[in-house]
């Protein structure tokens, strides 16, 4: 059997793989017989690159069948189908699980990869995606024992992907995971005698990360200077302080009164107006809440303040680019899409549907001349190069479930899991070397530390080598996702429509002739009976390259 | 390890930091530290630096608290609901005079021994400054204050970079390393166990990331692991360094350090001693710092005669459920620091390693209810057999709100800069007095350029 000659060669990859992976059961599966070969997909055709460079910017991966389909009818109708599927929801899949003391975020994060695998609304989720990491709550914190919650509140990102920036603020703000990440839930007026002012937690964080930042901005993004060619603070202290006063009064939307119990986690935090201060607030630039206002009109007059601030257009719309397309877009194409977030053309602002097509149709995402720039794109996201591996080889598990729970301590990324409000890394972070030479930025670098890269790569082989669809193992395990090969295996005897295949699907077209002849080479030099070894190497030794880790 | 391999390391280790064009102060720096390069007192003796950085901003001053009644009512007036009692602090009696009486906050018995025994010395009222401030030059608006001040990331930075004024994107410990690091290692001096940071990053030098499991091999690349890996290794070093791209090059040049680097800690921890059991409790900081005082005890088969360890402690940002919540992280870190102090005497190599604190900022005096907002100064503590111990340093503030040290709300002016306290660690760490001009640059602005609470 085939099989078991690469199991056994690769059994140290297992038994290395068991150190790191003891926290999850991994071990085999039964084997089914392979399922028959799936059709080849379309010739290979400029557009079949374009539509699989598309699909790495807009989905967690691209699939032989999606990159046909997109390839077919173009980006605008995809666009357009992507906008109209309804949207997965989160919570409605953790509650399919019992409701037991077991319960905890690893299901949550089941619900994730399961839904970044398979749904179908893949645009609507990446976008939900990079919002939960611009919009951050985390499961490091009294958030960790609140899947239920934290599932809910990823729907609001979910479920406000295409809408309008606003309501996504007023949500996020009212939310009970961010009441008690963030420390609004509970804020009372001053007691000037117990020396207690409001809790400045939220009002500096809701700034400076999640709408307008810390120094005046152009529109393409650039610092605005004074006259003295310094950059301009946003806020000061007077203004945080003006703000925690605006975020007083609010509590568990279940509590009769104030002090009386309540918990709960899902729906908006409801307004306590005796808790709530009264006074007049200073806002930004000067702006003012007179004396007298409720907690709700207060809030309003606040988020308003905030949401028409011109730097929201710039300070979104590039971290949505970089989470997307690019981590360094020039100045004119944040312009442009900073201009749709300001007035979608029918003056509405922040129409993130507009902001998002803006984002995935400009000229610098789709146009060749990134190909030719050799700082365009970004390093891949951790938990979005596993999605591409998985979708691309429809990857799945007997159980029908996608338990990578563990995906932090692999990659120092998982959903709504970062180590502060400051995300996984930061916007601006820029490794030294050549990006930081240049005076370039590379988010995603920020994590890619020894220790990440290597569990990263071992879990990668762990999952290509002894992942797929067949491989016998000792234990079975119906929890084990593995990877579909049968239509690769078919190719392995014709190393270079094999790497061609892997070419569209895996690298969107982009592959370099020097790559392309090493990887013929290396299949080469496997007997052809070792198809599945043929086959698997030249997987893992892609999704190992730097090739295929930066998405272009 | 074969010498062509450690060639490699270095070449790709020197092709990933790059040497051109990072601004002024760069070539300003590295036109100074080549003019000092011989003058540097290398010490042949083992030294080692631990960094204990406490995320998110420690409410320090709730950790020593004055206990005379007078000092106490004080205190309690301002701190209300979050005054730790009275009657549970754990008197102790600084060697040097102090103006009052104090206690420790309960959650840091732990340390109580090693204060009395002269292994740890409190800094009193450290923050971020660019030059001593009053309060009336704030008021006046006449204060030259470090940028975004309260912030955490940017308060981060400072702490790190000691280099507020430009965008600096190295840190001390890092410039520290391109000074005096041996290079007869292919290892970083800085060791971090919290991942990419900045304080570790120098002109010319990353620090090494590892976790409390040590150095993972790469099963599917790293030499002698597979058959084959040889082979799959080249191949991806030939593809970053045909690659065009920054991007892959950075990703590649990443791949092929931790491969090498991996292998060569890998086999010294594999005689070094296993340091778990010294640590009572089962957390992150006491599994960080034990393989810190592996990392230490294996000093002779890395082979590296000076490390700089940084291990980073989250939940401080207290601004709910402060009361429960920082009893707990106290009483993680003594029991940690003090567990580690053992495994030190274990190895005796107490008085070669200095452990200290650092974090974003104090916390404002006054509450939230029941939590604090980001303050400004704060207290850290040093430990280790050449700490001049069982003293208090620098200036303790008033308490009171509306004092000359309030900021305003209990956000407290700092009076000693965090310049001059890692300057004097840095200074009992090799550092020459022209050294710590140049990796400090603003240094020159404050009074003691060392605060003596080193031996």
């Amino acid at each position: 059997m085939k099989n078991v000659s690469i199991s056994s060669k690769f059994s140290n990859i297992l038994s290395f793989l068991l150190l790191i992976l003891a926290v999850s059961a991994c071990g085999g599966s039964s084997s089914p017989d392979p399922e028959p070969p799936i059709p080849a997909p379309p010739s290979n055709s400029i557009s079949a690159d374009k539509a699989a460079r598309f699909l790495t910017q807009t989905t967690f991966g691209g699939t032989s069948e999606s990159i046909s389909h997109l390839a077919n009818i173009g980006y605008e109708a995809w666009l357009q189908q992507q906008f109209s599927i309804p949207a997965t929801l989160h919570y409605p899949l953790i509650v399919e699980y019992p409701d037991d003391d077991d319960l905890s975020n690893r299901h949550r994060k089941e619900v994730w990869w399961r839904t970044a695998i398979t749904a179908e609304d893949q645009l609507r989720q990446r976008v939900a995606f990079a919002l939960s990491q611009i919009f951050v709550v985390s499961d490091k914190s009294a958030l960790g024992q609140t899947p239920y919650g934290l599932a809910n509140y990823y729907d609001i990102l979910v479920n406000n992907a295409f809408g309008n920036y606003r309501e996504l603020l007023e949500e996020v703000t009212l939310s009970p995971m961010m009441g008690i990440y963030l420390s609004m839930l509970g804020n009372e007026k001053p007691d000037v005698l117990r020396n207690i002012r409001p809790d400045e937690n939220y009002a500096r964080e809701v700034m400076q990360l999640f709408s307008i930042g810390l120094l005046k901005l152009n529109n393409d993004g650039s610092l605005l200077l004074d006259d003295n060619n310094q950059p301009i603070p946003t806020y000061d202290q007077d203004v945080i302080k003006g703000f925690a006063h605006v975020f007083t009064g609010w509590h568990f939307a279940d509590k009769p009164t104030w002090n009386q119990p309540g918990v709960n986690l899902f729906d908006p935090m409801k307004p306590f107006e005796d808790y709530h201060d009264t006074g007049e607030k200073l806002l930004l630039d000067g702006s003012t809440i007179s004396s007298g206002g409720t907690a709700v009109s207060d809030l309003n007059i606040a988020l308003d303040n905030i949401f028409n601030h011109p730097n929201v257009g710039p300070f979104i719309s590039k971290q949505l680019i970089q989470r997307l397309v690019t981590s360094n877009p020039s100045p004119d194409y944040i312009n442009r899409v900073a201009d749709i977030f300001n007035d979608n053309g029918n003056r509405v602002r922040g129409d993130l549907k507009a902001v998002i097509k803006a984002i995935l149709l400009d000229e610098q995402a789709i146009s060749d001349s990134g190909l030719q720039d050799s700082s365009f794109g970004k390093l891949k996201e951790p938990l979005i190069k596993f999605t591409q591996l998985w979708r691309a080889f429809d990857a799945s598990a007997e159980s029908g479930k996608y338990w990578f729970n563990f995906s932090y301590a692999i990659t120092g990324q998982a959903p709504l899991a970062a180590p502060s409000v400051f995300n996984f890394y930061s916007p601006s972070y820029s490794p030294s070397g050549g990006i930081s030479d240049a005076g370039l930025v590379a988010p995603e670098f920020q994590i890619l530390n020894e220790t990440y890269i290597t569990h990263t790569l071992n879990v990668l082989a762990y999952s290509t080598y002894v992942g797929y669809q067949g491989v016998v193992q000792e234990q079975p395990d119906p929890d084990r996702i593995l990877i579909d090969i049968s239509t690769e295996l078919g190719m392995s005897d014709n190393p270079s429509e094999l790497v061609e295949h892997f070419n569209i699907l895996l690298m969107s077209g982009q592959m370099e002739d020097n790559q392309r002849n090493d990887l013929i080479e290396s299949i080469n030099e496997i007997p052809a009976e070792e198809s599945h070894l043929r086959v698997l190497n030249t997987l893992f030794m892609l999704v190992a390259s730097p090739q295929f880790s930066i998405q272009k | 390890m074969n010498i062509k391999r450690r060639k490699f390391i270095k070449r790709s280790i020197a092709s990933s930091i790059g040497v051109t064009g990072w601004m002024a102060s760069q070539s300003q720096f590295s036109l100074m530290s080549s003019a000092l390069a011989n003058n540097s007192q290398q010490n042949s003796d083992y030294q080692a630096l631990v960094c204990l950085f406490l995320l998110g901003g420690n409410d320090s001053f709730n950790m020593i608290i004055p206990s005379s009644n007078e000092g106490y009512a004080n205190y309690a007036t301002t701190r209300q609901n979050l005054a730790i009692a009275q009657e549970t602090l754990l008197p102790i009696t600084p060697l040097n005079q102090q103006n009052d009486t104090y206690g420790l906050n309960p959650a840091l018995s732990p340390l109580l021994d090693l204060f009395n025994n002269n292994k740890l010395s409190f800094v009193n009222n450290v923050g971020t400054l660019i030059n001593p401030v009053t309060k009336n030059e704030i008021i006046t608006n006449t204060a030259n204050l470090p940028p975004q001040l309260f912030s955490h990331n940017d308060q981060q930075r400072h702490w790190q970079t000691a280099w507020p004024q430009e965008n600096q994107k190295s840190g001390w410990a890092g410039r520290m390393a391109d000074l005096i690091a041996d290079t007869s290692t292919n290892l970083s001096m800085n060791i971090s166990m919290l991942g990419t940071n900045t304080l570790q990053t120098g002109f010319n030098s990353i620090p090494y990331s590892m976790n409390s499991d040590g150095a993972q091999l790469m099963a599917a690349l790293s030499p002698g692991v597979e058959l084959g890996n040889e082979e799959r290794l080249a191949l991806i070093e030939k593809w970053t360094q045909e690659s065009p791209h920054l991007m892959e090059q950075t990703y590649g040049n990443t791949l092929s350090r931790a491969s090498e680097l991996a292998i060569l800690v890998n086999d010294s921890l594999a005689d070094a001693p296993d340091m778990t059991d010294f640590f009572t409790n089962e957390d992150q900081v006491s599994a960080d710092l034990a393989m810190v005082a592996k990392m230490i005890a294996a000093e002779q088969q890395l082979p590296q005669n000076k490390q700089i360890f940084l291990v980073g402690i989250g939940g401080w940002d207290t601004h709910d459920n402060q009361i429960v919540a920082h009893a707990n992280l106290l009483s993680q870190l003594s029991q940690a620091m003090s567990d580690f102090n053992d495994a030190l005497e274990s190895l005796t190599m107490s008085s070669q390693v200095t452990t200290f604190t650092i974090s974003d900022f104090g916390r404002t005096l006054t509450s939230n209810g029941d939590g604090t907002d980001h303050g400004w100064g704060g207290v850290q503590m040093v430990m280790g057999g050449a700490v001049d111990g069982s003293k208090f340093f620098g200036q303790m503030p008033e308490l009171t709100l509306g004092s000359d040290d309030d900021f305003g709300d209990g956000r407290i002016i700092p009076t000693t800069s965090v310049d001059q306290y890692t300057a004097t660690i840095a200074k009992w760490f090799g550092l020459t007095e022209a050294e710590l001009l140049v990796v400090f640059p603003n240094l020159s602005n404050f009074d003691d350029s060392d605060l003596g609470f080193m031996a």
